[in-house]
């Protein structure tokens, strides 16, 4: 049964954001809605990708992360979603994990 | 007429509802629990409630308080025993009137909430005790101080949110517009996103 990939305005505007506010230029931006449709599709089409949030109320959703390679830009992101009786996969939440200090 | 139950009278009908005749002993675990995770994925307790280390666990006086406010409301009862000289042991169990109250937590709350009645609610108590209660970051930290010491929830605040990256309440929301019918396929999105970056350049 194949998978239908929707998107809360909630998660749209964090994903048109992102894209505006990392990458300048017509060209790397439609290369990283490329990019994260890409992923978007990979996980649609097999929703065991994510890995579920262990332990705690995340438990039902599965978090993927992918990067987002636009030349020689490479952006770590991640996904949450969840899949539905619909049967559709609710992509609920987006965000850049950002390189932390070691 | 609507009862004006303060929110820790209200956790504590919210777990007599999902188990008949909750003992007190698990009915205290329970909210300790909500409040732990609620701090840990929420940022904040569910309760006002102030834990302490005692023998079987956590503790808060004021869970008494709130058991009698339930009870003047007459939104639930208590059922209690005394120990015997043959060794049975005294307990305290609560009981829902079956009257109905509007709750007022919101949809990470609720969401915790699940997630405590569906994991922890029926775990056997020698479980519940030493392999999540005990394990508890508050609880581990004052485990060899004496009984009585307050807890250091603060320990556990953030510590899920951190782990999973996202914001409970926020995946909630979005997940909720979704069931409100407000979503877009992703192929139209894109192809939206695609149609104004090349609107925004020409």
């Amino acid at each position: 049964m194949a998978y239908e990939p929707v998107l809360p305005p909630d998660t749209a505007n964090e994903i048109t954001e992102f894209i505006r506010n990392r990458y300048v230029g017509q060209a790397s931006e439609m290369a990283a809605a490329d990019a994260i449709e890409r992923e978007i599709q990979k996980i649609t089409a097999n929703p065991a990708l994510g890995v579920p949030g262990y332990g705690g109320p995340f438990e039902s959703r599965r978090i993927y992360q992918f990067n987002v390679q636009v030349g020689d830009s490479i952006r770590t992101v991640e996904l949450v979603y969840r899949v539905t009786t619909r049967p559709s996969v609710v992509f609920s939440g987006f965000r850049e994990v950002l390189a932390t200090p070691l | 007429m609507g009862h004006l139950l303060s929110r820790d009278a209200q956790l504590l009908k919210f777990f007599a509802q999902q188990y008949r005749g909750i003992p007190r002993k698990r009915l205290v675990k329970m909210a300790y629990l909500s409040d732990l995770i609620s701090r840990q994925y929420l940022d904040h307790p569910i309760t006002g409630f102030q834990w302490f280390a005692y023998y079987y666990g956590p503790y808060a006086d004021a869970i008494k308080d709130r058991v009698g406010e339930l009870e003047k409301s007459g939104l639930a009862w208590v059922q209690e025993s005394e120990a015997t000289p043959e060794g049975d042991m005294a307990w305290k169990r609560l009981f829902d009137s079956g009257r109905p109250v509007p709750f007022d937590f919101s949809l990470g709350e609720n969401e915790v909430l699940a997630y405590v009645v569906a994991n922890y609610l029926n775990m056997d108590m020698e479980e519940l005790l030493y392999d999540v209660v005990y394990q508890t970051t508050p609880y581990k930290a004052v485990m060899f101080e004496r009984f009585g010491s307050l807890l250091p929830m603060d320990l556990a605040n953030r510590e899920g949110k951190q782990s999973v990256g996202f914001d409970l309440e926020a995946v909630i929301k979005a997940e909720r517009q979704v069931e409100a019918g407000h979503y877009v396929s992703a192929a139209g999105f894109f192809d939206g996103l695609r149609a104004s970056i090349t609107a925004r350049y020409s």
